[in-house]
């Protein structure tokens, strides 16, 4: 497994990513990172919110296009990771924080997953099951430890 | 952008000084509206001075962090008073946080009418007693301030400059000086850092989701029921610049000197005022199901939404591009 992080931070992009001194890599992996994170999260929160009863006269059946959001942020997000992954592979690898940062953000989007379930389910009256509060609740907190662990790993062991 | 002589501190105290004006002045003539409005029991008149102190509180923030630019221009020079420096500082830092906060209860009437045709009385004497104190400091931050420059004003030509009356009694626990420095990179930084990036999702959870619907997503859903995620937008704002101005006052050097710093402040205040069009514009307002947006909305829905990338491109290439951590 060394080995092969090993052999990813020896790769020419790796390299490249590592020694450039302008912003169209490594930066801009990290400017593209954050705006994917603002979209998922936010456009996640904002379904989160309402089923919990935020802006109560929003049609919940109407937010689904959110989703289509909330994937352009994840998929924007997978790529710029990866990037940046490629640019630290055995510190990353190697470092609790990023894996409890990946759990957040699977878990999450299971979370997402489960919340498009009842939003597609939900008919003119917005009318929600328990469950449906309990996923958004899971919602809130998950993308606060996924976005939390991932700001930490800039300062706990390693750079970037 | 890249032209590290657009932002030499020499034009940026230029841009101080202009700036400054604005919330002292500002100030006192929204205040006599405020009033004019109570007395005249004019409605339009509360709502328009609510917004004239929202736009206020926006301006201030430039006008705060380019005075640090201002001083090191200064900085030993030997025709200045430190002391008047020093407490000009001091009492500024005081007029802009309580700037920020009548800036704050202004929006939240404003938000409030929407939802209830009327600002509640407990609103306006918030706003009330806010921008009274805020005038009062903003007048002291001047006063104190014209002294650093004009020596004629002193009694005497050494005169040394302390801050009098009310505001003496915050010096001593509370100052640009000390007390704001405690942030280290132990715990704290970090920490602010997390909350920073939970702050700006808050921001696009109303922002984005609101101007999606102005550009026609959603398109069944109506404005007045979407205005009710304002506050969530608010609460995101205010978490990041409480966060944004602790990074900042730990040093403010390595941000002033960084163009990109000035970028991020100038799209700020757009998307400020994005916020507040946001919040109290009719034409927004009346968009019921189904409802196609104006092409003007539309298109300062585009201006908002590139706003706020531009806020968060900037903010994170500060390191890159400027000289921040």
């Amino acid at each position: 497994m060394t080995s092969f992080l090993t052999w990813i931070g020896n790769t020419a992009f790796s390299t490249w990513l590592q020694e450039d001194p302008g912003i169209w890599g490594f930066p801009l992996a990290l400017s593209v990172h954050t705006l994917g994170m603002g979209v998922l999260v936010g456009a996640n929160w904002a379904v989160a919110l309402r089923v919990l009863g935020f802006a109560s006269g929003v049609p919940v059946a109407q937010m689904r296009p959110l989703f289509r959001v909330m994937w352009l942020g994840f998929w924007l997000n997978v790529v710029s990771g990866v990037v940046m992954f490629i640019a630290h592979p055995v510190e990353r690898g190697t470092s609790p924080v990023f894996w409890f940062k990946m759990l957040a953000v699977a878990l999450g989007m299971v979370a997402v997953a489960g919340l498009r379930r009842h939003v597609d389910a939900a008919g003119d009256d917005s009318r929600l099951p328990a469950q449906a509060g309990r996923m958004a609740w899971a919602s809130l907190a998950l993308w606060v430890a996924a976005v939390t662990s991932g700001r930490l790993i800039a300062y706990i062991g390693g750079n970037g | 952008m890249g032209d590290p002589s657009m932002v030499t501190p020499g034009n940026l105290a230029h841009l101080h000084l202009l700036l400054n004006h604005f919330p002292i002045v500002g100030m006192v003539i929204a205040v006599v509206l405020y009033a004019i409005a109570h007395v005249g029991r004019s409605d339009t008149l509360v709502r328009n001075s609510l917004a004239v102190f929202f736009v206020l509180a926006l301006i201030t923030l430039p006008a705060f962090v380019t005075g640090d630019a201002a001083q090191t221009v200064l900085k030993g020079r030997t025709d200045i008073s430190t002391s008047a420096l020093k407490a000009h500082q001091d009492v500024a830092l005081y007029a802009f946080i309580v700037m920020e906060v009548t800036g704050a209860f202004a929006w939240l009437g404003l938000w409030q009418f929407r939802r209830i045709s009327q600002v509640p009385a407990l609103t306006r004497n918030l706003v009330w007693v806010c921008a009274i104190v805020s005038t009062l400091l903003m007048a002291q931050a001047g006063y104190v301030g014209g002294e650093i420059r004009h020596a004629e004003i002193l009694t005497t030509p050494n005169e040394t400059v302390t801050i009098t009356g009310p505001v003496a009694l915050l010096t001593p626990w509370f100052s640009t000086a000390s007390t704001l420095r405690f942030v280290t990179f132990t715990w704290a930084w970090p920490l602010l850092e997390s909350l920073h990036f939970v702050g700006l999702c808050l921001i696009f959870t109303a922002l984005m989701t609101i101007n999606l619907r102005m550009l026609g997503m959603m398109r069944q859903i109506s404005y007045p029921a979407l205005h009710r995620l304002l506050p969530i937008g608010m609460l995101g704002f205010a978490v990041n610049w409480v966060t944004g101005m602790l990074f900042f006052v730990q040093g403010p050097t390595p941000y002033m000197t960084s163009g990109i710093f000035y970028w991020k402040l100038a799209f700020m205040v757009l998307a400020g005022a994005n916020f507040l069009y946001l919040t109290v514009v009719d034409e927004t307002w009346a968009l019921a199901p189904g409802d196609d947006a104006r092409f003007a909305d539309k298109l300062m829905a585009t201006v908002s939404l590139a706003c706020w990338v531009g806020v968060l491109y900037c903010g994170r290439m500060l390191p890159f591009l400027g000289n921040t951590f």
